[in-house]
């Protein structure tokens, strides 16, 4: 694949703009449903398979990492939610908080999947109340890690080097 | 916009992405740009020919854009490659992680074009120091 992308590298001149968003949304759809496949995985027997909460985590940062760039908004503000909970859901320490994680994932990818294909709609009001509901479980499980932005970055970046 | 002669490989899984990458990278003046989807992509094209700069995505499955960093700073034939983290990963432990393996610079996802020339040409200048 390599190859042959970089061979029709000279010949491609400018990537049509409309293909392109296409192509990032076959994409898009298909890192949705291997966060859904694995999600399912993990009901199956939530102790057991907790260690798929990482997956779910990777695939939600990998679509939330594309929508930035794609400027999907709607796609990014459920996104970051559904990567912070499944992170908490990998150490949750009773089966209460490991069901409860999982039914949020759920709400999430079921979520993300419309809105990849939906890009283009407003966020309406149930996506406010799902993001508020997303948030409430989040901080009931701690809240998000710490993050950082560019300029703190570049800051640590100047300190390190 | 002045074509820059530096070579540049972008490591990235996304398809969609690594040709967005490399359209903003040509529009900037990098006239020499490959892609690679894997690590693995990665390591042939730097085996075969001298690459500057490597502009590199976190997660790739099924190495990390870490392993590649380690295995470019393990070989002195590649001591003049810059390496350059380009993420959505900005958990504040990861990034000081990054940081502490020697990377070159950590760019968080959505890449801007404003400023890119000056960061790959500083990046490209600090290894060839």
């Amino acid at each position: 694949m390599m190859s042959q992308e970089n061979a029709q590298e000279s010949k491609a001149g400018t990537v049509n703009r409309q293909a392109l968003i296409d192509d990032f949304v076959t994409e898009l759809s298909e890192f949705a449903r291997v966060a859904e496949t694995t999600l399912a995985e993990i009901e199956k027997d939530m102790e057991a398979n907790r260690h798929l909460f990482q997956i779910f985590a990777r695939m939600m940062l990998t679509i939330r990492g594309t929508a930035q760039t794609l400027e999907f908004k709607n796609v990014v503000d459920i996104a970051v939610l559904g990567e912070e909970i499944a992170v908490k859901a990998g150490g949750a320490d009773t089966r209460p908080k490991l069901r409860k994680c999982v039914g949020s994932l759920w709400d999430v990818i079921t979520s993300v999947k419309y809105l990849i294909v939906h890009h283009q709609e407003e966020t309406g009001d149930e996506q406010e109340i799902l993001i508020n509901r997303l948030q409430y479980t989040l901080n009931a499980f701690g809240g998000a890690r710490p993050k950082v932005d560019q300029d703190e970055i570049e800051k640590l970046l100047r300190e390190m080097t | 916009m002045p074509v820059s002669n530096l070579s540049i490989v972008v490591v990235e899984d996304v398809q969609a992405m690594r040709l967005h990458l490399r359209q903003i990278l040509q529009d900037l003046g990098f006239m020499k740009v490959q892609t690679a989807a894997s690590v693995e992509e990665a390591q042939i094209i730097l085996m075969v020919e001298p690459v500057d700069v490597v502009i590199c995505d976190w997660y790739l499955n099924p190495s990390s854009g870490l392993d590649l960093l380690k295995d470019i700073r393990q070989k002195p034939d590649l001591k003049g490659t810059a390496f350059m983290m380009l993420t959505a990963e900005n958990t504040k432990e990861k990034v000081i992680e990054a940081l502490k393996s020697g990377v070159d610079d950590y760019m968080v996802k959505p890449i801007s074009a404003a400023g890119l020339v000056d960061k790959i040409n500083a990046a490209a200048a600090k290894r060839k120091k």
